[in-house]
């Protein structure tokens, strides 16, 4: 077991997964926690349990099937979208941690859930808290989802992607139901920064595996991409963060 | 005119998605990973093992990435200008965080 974890594909694997799993878990369960608050829990239970059956059946429909394309095909079209996956999410950190594009705030998600289950008409705020929390949870699940489908069947680890995607879902739940209101504090966009490298590097590996690459050094070449986009989306941040200005307006 | 039909529907709803998903709000990212394809596919063809393929890769994927991010800085930018003296954080799409 330990021999396995020790792997470098294997041990970006569970690192992505988790970390997608648990930022993805914060932000729905914000939603599920501003309609359980606001009307009732029953609501924010019935929602949330439907969509994780949603997940699951998605998980259990394409997961079998895609393990039976062929495999270069597979890591190819894999790769692809976890590249363009990644990109995204490294884009987004980076716009955020450079101060051009607002931090995602977790307490004003909260308070748009908030106004949107108190602004609905009385008699039907159970079925618009229930409509809620479904949303919520079902479309910040379908990220995770394809993160599980796309890195656990590329490496023929299915069962492990989504054995670790559980375990963050249910870590993140129960702390986050004993923190309840404070889920503002969870350090979102350093996971999302550490999640969008992850996703880029298997990203790269993979399109290139799919392409017949023979990468120098084999599997260790994961963790030299890691490291490359890690600096690289630090230079980026550098880059871009507004330089002060000294007292008589020239840059510092 | 016809209604399409509800599998019509569901086909158009599954394509929106993906569309969304993989294009959305930065086509410059799924045309920059579409080039990365291509070009790597034709390099391969004749440098397999070689070192060049192995640094071609990453190298375009962090171009792919440079130009993205420059093309949302301009946005910002243009958005800050208009509104106020100093850059201001821009707003996102909040389903898209």
């Amino acid at each position: 077991m330990i021999a396995l974890v020790a792997r470098p594909d294997v041990l970006v694997l569970v690192g992505a997964v988790f970390l997608a799993a648990a930022v993805e878990m914060v932000e729905a369960l914000t939603i599920v926690l501003a309609v359980g608050q606001t009307r009732e829990w029953r609501s924010a239970l019935w929602g949330s349990g439907a969509a994780f059956v949603a997940l699951t059946a998605v998980v259990a429909t394409f997961g079998p099937a895609l393990v039976r394309v062929p495999l270069n095909d597979l890591r190819l079209v894999a790769g692809g979208v976890l590249l363009v996956f990644g990109m995204q999410w490294l884009r987004k950190a980076i716009l955020r941690s450079a101060g051009l594009v607002a931090k995602h705030d977790e307490d004003a998600a909260y308070r748009a859930a908030v106004v949107e289950i108190e602004g609905a008409p009385l008699a039907q705020r159970d079925r618009v808290a229930v409509v809620m929390a479904f949303k919520g949870v079902f479309l910040e699940g379908l990220e995770v989802v394809i993160t599980v489908l796309t890195l656990g069947t590329s490496t023929h680890r299915l069962g492990l992607a989504a054995a670790v995607a559980a375990a963050a879902v249910v870590l993140v739940g129960l702390v986050g139901m004993m923190v309840a209101r404070q889920l503002s504090r969870v350090p979102e966009n350093a996971m999302k920064t550490m999640v969008g490298t992850l996703l880029v590097s298997y990203g790269t590996f993979w399109t290139g595996e799919g392409l017949r690459v023979r990468w120098p050094g084999g599997d260790v070449m994961l963790l030299g991409f890691v490291a490359l986009y890690l600096g690289v989306t630090g230079a980026f941040v550098v880059a871009l963060r507004p330089r002060r200005v000294r007292g008589d307006g020239v840059p510092a | 005119m016809r209604r399409p039909s509800r599998w019509g529907r569901l086909a158009r709803g599954f394509g929106r998605f993906w569309w969304d998903f993989l294009v959305g709000d930065t086509p410059e990212i799924a045309i920059g990973v579409v080039v990365i394809i291509m070009t790597i596919s034709l390099v391969s063809r004749t440098e397999r093992s070689s070192v060049i393929v192995a640094v071609a890769l990453p190298a375009l994927a962090v171009a792919a990435l440079g130009t993205s991010i420059d093309r949302a800085r301009r946005r910002a930018r243009g958005a800050g200008s208009t509104s106020s003296p100093g850059p201001q954080p821009a707003r996102e799409d909040p389903a898209r965080s």
